[in-house]
């Protein structure tokens, strides 16, 4: 029975694939048309010898992602990313089609990034002062630097003392309905769906002790991050940015509801620890 | 008596042929009738349910056991396997059998918008086709079924 990755490549790009980066060491692969496929590891990325991203191979990839019912997918694809089994998230770009000034969906796509994610358990451990002391927390990085890892891993962890509750709106912190990633024993998990439209019920119905939300958007999220804290449950997110001090400079807000900062870092190597702050009235403390 | 026995066996044989004939218009006629009625029911639940082509098909088989039924159920199973789509009916020949392979891949590839588009677009060419598949079916079908009963009878009466 093959996986979901070899499901969604099909066998033979798939060994193409994992003859430049072995599976298990594997984070992206980059389709563009008429340009070599690049395989990304933890560290570098690949050029897979002898493949071109023909369109034939972008289409075929897509018919598979989309259950071969592209037309299902649209408000995924507007939203800028699909969800294959596994967690496996498939960003696409090419020639759009705009409806009311918003993105409705592709014509004809061009591009495609797959992300494979990996469960690292145990890369909490970095963090363990955080979580033995657990109030809320933000998670900091720029894209590709291991934030939902590690959150699954912190959610893993707490799960053993307290309720937690997932809203995973993009199927990347669990890996889909059918939970495939190990985040523990006590957990929740809401998936496909934004957070504001599912917290007030999930506190009500579900009284979890701790939300995970991943990848929050300081505009869109912020009065959801305000009411949870209000309501004496604990948060733990992520959240895009360079560092602490950006995302202060341009989100003060957001900052004022958290108690711990995480900044990862890409380098050396992903997942890498750059900083842990404690906020105390307004004022960082390293821990 | 045994010349009765030869000329009756001749003439079910004859008439069978000529009812296999006509059996065979008649079912091409009714496939691409069930063809029809599978996009009018393709349009309403892509665009009430969004629901998956391969759920789609499903609920389809299930409601409606044809012949078409059948065709649709081979593209069914070629999407759980992940397979290229591929019907195998003796019903059609090979230009129409690749016609209907092309539909179902087309399908899978296309926005809603396209989609319905080009529904509407096979919705037409398959009226017309069908159109002569009925002339063809009273004509040549009913043309096959009565002779084959008629050359029936004339062996019978020679042999006799």
């Amino acid at each position: 029975m093959p996986n979901p990755l070899q499901r969604l490549l099909g066998i033979p790009f798939y060994n193409e694939v994992c003859q430049a980066v072995p599976e298990s060491e594997l984070t992206e692969i980059r389709l563009r048309q008429g340009k070599a496929v690049v395989a990304k590891n933890l560290n570098r990325h690949f050029f897979v010898q002898t493949k071109t991203a023909t369109s034939e191979l972008i289409l075929g990839i897509m018919e598979r992602a989309t259950n071969h019912s592209f037309y299902a997918y649209e408000q995924e694809l507007a939203s800028g990313y699909l969800f294959y089994d596994g967690g496996i998230r498939i960003g696409a770009s090419g020639i759009g089609v705009a409806e009311s000034g918003k993105l409705k969906t592709f014509k004809e796509i061009t591009s495609l990034n797959i992300r494979v994610p990996h469960e690292i358990i145990g890369c909490s451990d970095k963090v363990s002062s955080v979580l033995t002391d657990f109030s809320n927390t933000l998670v900091i990085s720029p894209p590709g630097a291991g934030k939902t890892t590690l959150i699954r891993d912190m959610a893993r962890v707490l799960a053993k003392t307290f309720d937690i509750l997932i809203v995973d709106e993009r199927y990347e912190i669990a890996g889909g309905g059918q939970v495939h990633f190990d985040v523990g024993t006590m957990t929740d998990v809401i998936s496909g769906v934004r957070k504001e439209a599912v917290f007030e019920g999930a506190i009500r119905s579900m009284s979890p002790q701790i939300i995970v939300f991943d990848e929050i958007f300081p505009s869109r999220d912020l009065a959801t991050i305000a009411e949870i804290s209000r309501c004496g449950i604990a948060v733990l997110a992520s959240v895009h940015s360079k560092g602490h001090k950006q995302l202060i400079t341009a989100c003060p807000e957001l900052i004022k509801h958290f108690d711990y900062l995480i900044v990862l870092a890409s380098k050396p190597t992903i997942g890498s620890i750059k900083s842990i702050l404690e906020v105390r009235n307004g004022e960082y403390y390293s821990r | 008596m045994v010349n009765i026995i030869a000329g009756s066996c001749l003439m079910i044989a004859s008439s069978y042929i000529g009812l296999g004939i006509y059996n065979y218009y008649k079912t091409r006629t009714k496939i691409f009738a069930d063809y029809l009625a599978f996009i009018e029911f393709l349009i309403n639940e892509i665009s009430f349910v969004n629901a998956n082509l391969y759920e789609i098909i499903d609920a389809y088989t299930i409601r409606y056991d044809t012949h078409f039924g059948k065709l649709a159920n081979q593209v069914k199973l070629c999407l759980q396997k992940g397979e290229n789509i591929v019907v195998k009916t003796n019903f059609l020949p090979s230009a129409e059998r690749k016609q209907l392979q092309v539909f179902f891949r087309t399908i899978t590839k296309l926005d809603k918008d396209s989609l319905i588009s080009y529904f509407k677009r096979e919705q037409v060419a398959i009226e017309s086709r069908l159109k002569s598949l009925r002339e063809d079916e009273a004509k040549n079908g009913m043309l096959a079924k009565n002779l084959g009963i008629l050359i029936g009878i004339g062996l019978l009466i020679l042999v006799i």
